[in-house]
């Protein structure tokens, strides 16, 4: 194929112009007298064979020359795609968007997900008639906007003006998985293109192993002619400051009690000064000036104020940026009066459990305490946690209620006692070790340090903040030999014996000390580690909400607020109404919210009279802040052993579709053959031309006549 | 008009169309020896096989009947008492027969106002006659192509070169050459030793010509080979492809001189050096004269270098 195929008579009479040439030369041949013919005879004779190949070679040369003259400028097209001379042939074009919320970066003024949209509009209007496209959108699921290749391009870019980014985050491959699948569909024959248009984050790509693991093969295995481009349209170097994360301490937020909140600042680019603000109900409580840096995320220290009874918006701030979604960090701070929890045992053996709890730190807790005989006919479901102090042994009933309440998501401690031999333990198969009886500690050893075994653990990492580790002088212990399986040691004695052992039983909880509750065994309940350790457990037992969830398209809002029972009404952030779909899993009806994407605070609320109300702070994924862009050759990794070409704006991505469709012209190579022949024609004709004359200098003679060299054979 | 203007210079002919007054005053002084002894009619400079009146010693002979006593050796008469004469070398002219080729291939130049092959043999020759002349020598001419055309008697006088050197003038190239038969015929026709001289380009048959002269040389003529070449046919520097016609037969060639420069040149040197080894090997001078050397130049600094080797 040649774009300019009328120079392929200018190559035609281009050949032949040598050829004239000579016939010219031939019939214009000046007529000379001469001497004598002998020696020119005699020159022909013995020259005649290798002077006719010597001119056989300049004619080839030289013709050579003229067709590839004609010829590049004919510009030949070859298509490299698939190493045929051809011309148009139909295909089928697949189309896959980025929609990921790191695509509102803003780039030369206009968000990076506009440039993919101009590309993709380039790409559609660019196919031919036969040509057909779809087009699918790469968010946490994929998404068709054009499910099967049509002809119709005006259908589909109406289709892509309507389609806005997400608040979510991508992933390449599902969406690639998807667009095989409508491909496989279509004629065997057409030629496949996909395009990926994304802004080369390294998130949306995580998805694909890379071909080195090893660990699985591409999604694009099984199409036959294809070709993918990549075009990468974010910025080489994108500059982005966000909120990334909050911790709340303490977890449990009470009435009137001030808190903190630690909130982690994550940082693309170069370090950078910000400010981050805190705002509570629309408030600004709290300001501060934060340096961000890559290689370390920065933390930020806000108080929270005293706090009325409820639920409350916060958020954090900071400035705008080139990725606007991603400056503000929604969440809800959810304020309790106190907590009820259930203490079993004698009166001598739970007051200082009772008085810890009842005056502790963070408010005081609603306390109730019974005999462990009233146990078996009391209701647990009320309470966030029961303590059992001495209350060992117990009857069935009460063993079972207990396994229920732990079962069903309760919280139980327990404190071993005088009373409890070692059968009395294993009666409750959910502890997490099985005490021995009491015995005494020699005095001289019952001065123990405590250590922190799991120093990270939620229950532990509050404590452990500007104390050190106590000490408690023990007189008799239960002791310890081995934990159950599944069971884990958090605080241990110096001497290795476990004092605070943790397991988790069905969906709830189970602490077991290592000495009793009062000061019966130990001075434990007099040391200034008992009451924190207490108030700890108590908002250990009732875990709080997450402050906020990751936009993700789909919500199970059973699995946030466990309490629902009927569909709920979910206003949004912009104030319209979120639809809720009712699903029936195992026989229970799950709701599910359909489209919680707009990063804010949700209002839920149940319509029924004893309804209760909620709500629930949604952000953009906090990975689509960290914009670590792939290289070329990654991308090339992931994608496996297909036919790729990598453009990094329009124009670069236009010329490769160009080559690809309609092929690479290779005239300019041709002219440098061109100019190679004539470099080798001019040598070739030149050293002809010095041989003729290097013998042409005169026979050397002197004056009188006589030859000075003898003739140069 | 002026009465200078009007009156128109007379062509020139014989010597004074060969030679300028500067070229014959620089060949004035200068001498062609010959090698060998030669038989000449007149006393002169050149060694005679004869014994006769001169200066140069030859030996001595015993007195006898008719003896002039004036030539006893008195000396040798008080040594020996006998009476012997003194005898000396006799010293004759030379004769020098110019055999010039007037053959159709000498009818060439390669220059467009350049002098023929034909033109350079006609002034040589006038060159070497004036020199032999004004050395009281005799000069004669043989102007042949394929057979001796014209011959004239050798004579020394300057009448006698002016009408040879016009009688040559008169007769252009012609005809093919067959030199080695002129040359026999030369062979044939001057019995007394005296000097060869030919002038020609030598387009023959090389081992005739080599027996020709090998004759004269038997003959005990002192033999000089003037090989007259223009540059063209030396150094063969046409460029662009032509039609070569050659001026004996007529023939035509189209050639490519780039192409055929190179072994042209070979096969031209090659037969150069055939009739230089054939010359050596019989004692003859064999000169090469291009067309575009100097002529005096050249005929100064060939006798120079004869003189030398006559001595």
């Amino acid at each position: 194929m040649f774009l300019s195929p009328l120079f392929l008579i200018a190559a035609v009479l281009g050949a032949s112009i040598p050829l004239f040439l000579h016939l010219m030369q031939n019939r214009r041949k000046v007529t000379m007298t001469f001497p004598t013919l002998r020696f020119l005879k005699l020159a022909e004779k013995r020259s005649s064979s290798k002077v006719r190949l010597e001119n056989l070679l300049l004619w080839f040369l030289r013709t050579l020359i003229m067709v590839l003259i004609g010829l590049a400028f004919a510009m030949p097209m070859l298509r490299k795609s698939a190493f045929v001379w051809s011309g148009e042939a139909p295909r089928d074009v697949a189309i896959v968007l980025d929609a990921s919320a790191s695509m509102a970066y803003l780039k030369s003024g206009k968000p990076v997900w506009d440039h993919a949209l101009e590309a993709a509009n380039a790409i559609i209007e660019g196919l031919g008639e036969k040509d057909r496209v779809c087009v699918y959108l790469a968010r946490q699921q994929p998404e068709a906007v054009v499910v099967e290749p049509i002809a119709d391009k005006k259908e589909v870019l109406a289709r892509l003006k309507n389609i806005t980014p997400g608040s979510t985050s991508s992933q390449i491959g599902p969406a690639l998985e998807e667009v095989v699948k409508a491909l496989k569909k279509t004629d065997e024959n057409r030629e496949i293109e996909i395009h990926i248009l994304t802004d080369n984050q390294a998130v949306p790509w995580q998805g694909m192993a890379p071909e080195s693991s090893g660990s699985g093969k591409s999604p694009l295995d099984g199409l036959q002619k294809l070709s993918v481009f990549v075009s990468i349209l974010g910025v080489e170097s994108p500059e982005n400051t966000a909120p990334a994360g909050i911790s709340i301490q303490p977890a449990k937020l009470r009435k009137g009690a001030e808190a903190k909140i630690i909130t982690t600042f994550s940082r693309t680019g170069p370090d950078a000064g910000s400010t981050a603000v805190f705002l509570v109900d629309g408030k600004e409580v709290g300001r501060r000036a934060i340096k961000t840096s890559t290689a370390s995320p920065e933390t930020a220290e806000f108080i929270v104020p005293p706090l009325e009874q409820g639920l409350h918006a916060a958020r954090i701030e900071t400035p705008d940026d080139n990725l606007p979604g991603d400056n503000t960090l929604h969440f809800i701070l959810n304020v309790e009066k106190s907590m009820p929890c259930l203490v079993v045992g004698e009166k001598a053996d739970a007051l200082f459990v009772e008085t810890a709890l009842k005056t502790g730190l963070g408010g005081p807790q609603s306390v109730v305490r019974i005999t462990p005989d009233a146990l078996a006919n009391h209701s647990l479901q009320n309470h966030a946690c029961v303590i059992l102090c001495n209350a060992l042994p117990l009857s069935g009933q009460a063993i079972n209620a207990l396994e229920n309440y732990v079962r069903g998501g309760g919280f139980l401690m327990v404190f071993p006692g005088m009373k409890a031999s070692a059968l009395d333990y294993k009666s409750l198969p959910f502890l997490p070790a099985f005490p021995g009886a009491m015995e005494q500690v020699p005095a001289t050893r019952s001065k123990k340090t405590l250590s922190w075994d799991k120093a990270m653990h939620p229950l532990i990492s509050p404590l452990r903040e500007g104390s050190a580790a106590p000490s408690v002088s023990i007189r008799r212990t239960a002791a310890i030999e081995k934990v159950e399986p599944g069971a884990e040691v958090l605080v241990s004695m110096n001497t290795g014996e476990p004092f605070l052992v943790e397991k988790i039983h069905g969906k709830g909880k189970v602490l077991l000390f290592g000495v009793s509750a009062d000061r019966s065994t130990s001075d434990f309940p007099l040391s200034p580690f008992y009451l924190p350790l207490l108030v700890q457990c108590a908002d250990y037992a009732s875990p709080q909400s997450a402050p906020y969830i990751d936009a993700v398209g789909s919500v199970v809002l059973n699995e946030i607020f466990p309490g629902i029972s009927e569909a709920p009404k979910i206003t949004g952030p912009d104030g319209n109404n979120v639809p809720v779909r009712a699903n029936a899993v195992d026989g229970r009806t799950v709701f599910v919210a359909e489209n919680m994407v707009l990063p804010g605070v949700y209002n839920i609320s149940t319509a029924s009279a004893n309804g209760s109300e909620f709500e629930l702070a949604v952000n953009i994924p906090r990975g689509e802040s960290h914009l670590a862009p792939l290289t070329a050759g990654e991308i090339a990794s992931r994608m496996g052993n297909v036919n790729l070409k990598v453009a990094t704006d329009l124009a670069m991505l236009r010329a490769q579709m160009e080559e690809n469709r309609v092929g690479r012209t290779f005239g300019e190579q041709l002219l440098w053959i061109v100019l190679l022949l004539a470099v080798i024609e001019f040598w070739y004709a030149n050293s002809l031309s010095r041989r003729g004359a290097a013998g042409r200098e005169k026979l050397e003679l002197d004056f009188a006549g006589h030859i000075k060299k003898p003739a140069a054979a | 008009m002026s009465e200078g203007k009007a009156k128109q210079e007379p062509a020139k002919e014989g010597i004074a169309a060969l030679l300028n007054p500067a070229e014959m005053f620089k060949l004035g002084r200068l001498t062609l020896f010959s090698r060998y002894t030669v038989e000449g009619n007149l006393a002169g400079a050149h060694k005679s096989p004869l014994q006769g009146p001169s200066s140069e010693f030859a030996t001595h002979k015993q007195y006898g009947l008719g003896d002039d006593p004036k030539h006893i050796d008195w000396r040798v008469f008080a040594r020996t008492d006998k009476h012997y004469v003194k005898q000396f070398d006799d010293e004759t002219n030379l004769r020098v027969y110019l055999a010039i080729d007037r053959s159709a291939s000498m009818d060439f130049s390669s220059a467009p106002a350049g002098p023929t092959k034909f033109h350079h043999a006609s002034r040589l020759a006038a060159a070497l006659g004036y020199v032999v002349v004004k050395a009281r020598d005799s000069v004669g001419l043989f102007l042949h192509s394929d057979k001796v055309d014209l011959r004239m008697e050798a004579a020394n006088s300057l009448q006698h070169l002016n009408n040879m050197l016009k009688r040559i003038q008169q007769a252009p190239p012609s005809s093919g050459s067959k030199i080695a038969a002129a040359l026999h015929e030369i062979a044939g026709a001057v019995r007394r030793r005296g000097m060869i001289v030919v002038i020609s380009d030598l387009y023959d048959d090389e081992a005739e010509i080599a027996v020709a002269l090998a004759r004269l040389r038997k003959q005990r003529h002192d033999v000089i080979v003037f090989h007259v070449l223009d540059p063209a046919e030396i150094d063969f520097s046409l460029m662009k492809p032509c039609e070569l016609v050659d001026l004996e037969s007529g023939e035509k060639l189209g050639v490519d001189p780039m192409a055929l420069a190179e072994e042209y040149r070979k096969s031209f040197n090659e037969f150069l050096e055939r009739h230089r080894k054939s010359c050596a090997s019989l004692n003859i001078d064999y000169r090469i004269v291009r067309t575009d050397q100097p002529l005096d130049t050249f005929v100064r600094a060939y006798l120079e270098e004869r003189k030398r080797m006559s001595k």
